[in-house]
């Protein structure tokens, strides 16, 4: 029976093509929301996890706030967003307490000045840029190199010099060869000493720091340039060996416990961590952007319902027909069910198509790379079968409980 | 011969209490195998509802209907829809073809209900078709058909199933004369195959075709006469059909007296 309905639904659906469309139309931009914004969040994700795996799982960073709880094993069991913001508590001792920690190879701080920042012709550069005052080390630490001149050396922490980004390089001279030139920084002289090898453009540029707009600054110079203090945002760790993680993060994180007193206002992160934090956050946003485009779908439904009912009163003397030549009440429904569930799902089918070609168009046109998981498809078409089960299922009762006389009249 | 359709004081009543209506009012009748009954008699006589209640469309309120023998009279619907499709055929006023479908998948559908495989049942209606002589008709669509090509349809449509009864009710009604003898022919034909049929008609000279006649009224049967050879029966001779004609000018009568008197004042 079930493909007689199917052989009806689809005859009554092309005769009725532009309205059919139409009435999908609902379904087909739900569907399509649903499915893009879940690719999306799913792209970001794998592009971050990516990039942190480049980074390297010999990579760890000491930040402050209590931004994760991890159980005994080391593993994350809650992050706390709010502490990300918390005003920095990690200092110099710090930085070196953790260099000493063994199994750490390189260590180095990271401060974030913001400052005015001008060519020596007074050209200022524009205000996403970002200073950071920090170490020698800082090379090692975050994997990057200069690509002309040479990065600051530890006995000129006091002094005036500057490493540029790239873009910074380019925006300000016009050219990326700058050594020895000067650059203003809220008003003090800096020499430039080299300019860093460019990054390959990330996503987490968006939540972090693009390093192609950075100038680095020894760590003293920036305490002088910010009035003699200077907030540590966090440590940047590079590890000597890869197999021995969570040993030193936990090694780590006992060291500057003590020096913080034991209180635990600071995090000790692993790439994975940062996965987890990431998944925490894109999880949240995704299903709340999803409830919405749920939304879309139901509504996508009550459109398919709308239809229906309009059909099933436009069509009352076939079913009349029908039923004076010997349908059933149950085949009748049977009928306008396939009818509404067929309807919703071609809908689900041309969403999903609709996705593909963007995720194509994004992936091939953009930086950003959506990434449908066959799961994701399989949850919208399901959902969508049963909005078709739902919405459907009043007009075919309708459609099934109408009498025969009546209809033929 | 047998007994294909067996009444036993039907009846058949609308609305409730005192705005009740009786449609049909514990109706007799006994149709055999191989009766080609005319009914006739005025609108609202209970004619449709005899018919409606003999192809299991509605439910006797009170009696006996015996259908082959087996009693139908009580029947939940979805075992009066399994009747219907195996036992009864219908052909309408108007053809009451399915405009999305061809005229074979038409003809088809009764046996696809049935549950039968499409090959099958696309062949049994393409014989079917062959019958009534519209075999090369077979993939039209019904709004590509002639008044009575259309009408072939439908009668192909109620024969496909190999029904006990055929239901006409009027089937002539919305055709020229041309077609609509045309299509008593093929009526004819179709009884003398060995169908029994039950028409409803308003017009005498087709009973000609039958060969029993029964004439209602006020939901009850009045007349009933087998008839002979080639012969319509003459309305004259029924005294039911006689005393209507009269009341309805006897109700005119009057207003023609009053103005006719009105006259002779003046």
């Amino acid at each position: 029976m079930i493909k007689l309905y199917m052989q009806m639904a689809t005859s009554s659906i092309r005769r009725a093509k532009w309205r059919s469309l139409l009435t999908m139309l609902g379904v087909i931009i739900g569907v399509t929301s649903v499915v893009m914004i879940f690719a999306l969040g799913e792209g970001l994700k794998k592009q971050v996890s990516g990039e942190l795996k480049d980074l390297g799982t010999d990579s760890i960073v000491v930040r402050s706030g209590n931004i994760i709880e991890r159980n005994k094993d080391g593993k994350v069991t809650k992050v706390n967003l709010r502490d990300v913001f918390t005003q920095s508590v990690l200092t110099d001792k710090d930085t070196e307490q953790v260099k000493a920690v063994n199994g750490v190879s390189f260590a180095a701080p990271i401060a974030f000045i913001s400052a005015p920042v001008a060519n020596d012709d007074g050209k200022a550069l524009s205000s996403d840029s970002v200073i950071i005052a920090t170490t020698p080390q800082i090379r090692e630490a975050l994997n990057r190199d200069v690509e002309t001149g040479e990065f600051f050396t530890t006995p000129e922490l006091s002094k005036n010099l500057a490493v540029l980004g790239p873009d910074v390089a380019r925006e300000l001279f016009g050219e990326e060869s700058v050594v020895g030139r000067i650059i203003k920084i809220k008003n003090t002289e800096f020499v430039i000493r080299g300019v860093m090898t460019r990054a390959k453009p990330s996503p987490l540029d968006l939540v972090n720091t693009d390093y192609n707009r950075a100038i680095y600054i020894p760590l003293g110079a920036g305490k002088v340039l910010n009035g003699g203090t200077l907030a540590i945002r966090e440590i940047s760790v590079k590890l000597a060996e890869t197999n021995n993680t969570d040993t030193v993060v936990k090694e780590i994180n006992k060291v500057v416990l003590v020096s913080h007193g034991g209180i635990q206002d600071f995090s000790v992160l692993e790439a994975k961590d940062f996965i987890g934090v990431l998944d925490s956050v894109f999880g949240v946003l995704t299903t709340f952007v999803a409830a919405v485009a749920g939304i879309s779908l139901f509504v996508g439904g009550i459109g398919i319902m709308n239809i229906m009912l309009v059909s099933v009163s436009e069509r009352t003397r076939e079913i009349g027909i029908r039923k004076s030549i010997g349908a059933t009440n149950q085949q009748i429904l049977g009928q306008f069910l396939v009818e509404a569930i067929i309807l919703t799902l071609i809908g689900g089918i041309i969403g999903v198509l609709v996705s593909l070609t963007v995720t194509a168009g994004l992936r091939l046109y953009t930086e950003i790379h959506p990434y449908i998981e066959p799961r994701v498809v399989g949850i919208a078409l399901g959902v969508t079968l049963v909005v078709g089960i739902v919405f459907g299922i009043i007009p075919a009762l309708k459609a099934a409980r109408k009498d025969p006389i009546e209809s033929l009249r | 011969m047998g007994t294909v359709i067996d009444l036993q004081k039907l009846s058949k009543i609308y609305g409730f209490g005192e705005s009740s209506v009786v449609a049909l009012d514990a109706v007799d009748l006994i149709v055999e195998k191989g009766e080609f009954v005319a009914i006739m008699g005025p609108s609202g006589s209970g004619k449709s509802t005899l018919m409606n209640l003999i192809g299991l469309l509605d439910r006797a309120s009170h009696g006996v209907y015996k259908l082959d023998l087996k009693d139908v009279s009580k029947l939940r619907p979805r075992r009066r829809a399994r009747v219907r499709r195996d036992h009864v055929g219908f052909i309408f006023q108007s053809s009451n073809l399915i405009p999305g479908l061809t005229v074979l998948e038409n003809v088809a559908l009764p046996l696809a209900y049935k549950g039968m495989s499409q090959t099958k049942r696309l062949k049994k209606a393409s014989e079917t078709l062959e019958k009534v002589g519209l075999k090369n008709r077979e993939y039209y669509f019904p709004r590509q058909l002639s008044g009575g090509q259309a009408q072939r349809t439908a009668i192909a449509r109620a024969l496909v199933n190999w029904p006990s009864i055929v239901l006409a009710d009027e089937p002539t009604g919305n055709l020229d004369s041309a077609t609509s003898l045309q299509t008593m022919e093929l009526l004819k034909e179709i009884h003398k195959g060995g169908n029994t049929i039950l028409m409803v008609t308003h017009n005498s000279e087709l009973t000609r075709y039958a060969t029993r006649v029964i004439y209602m009224r006020d939901g009850q049967i009045e007349y009933d006469e087998k008839l002979k050879g080639d012969e319509a029966i003459d309305l004259a001779e029924v005294p039911a059909a006689v005393e209507y004609e009269q009341e309805l000018l006897g109700k005119k009568a009057p207003k023609r007296k009053k103005n006719k008197g009105k006259g002779r004042r003046k």
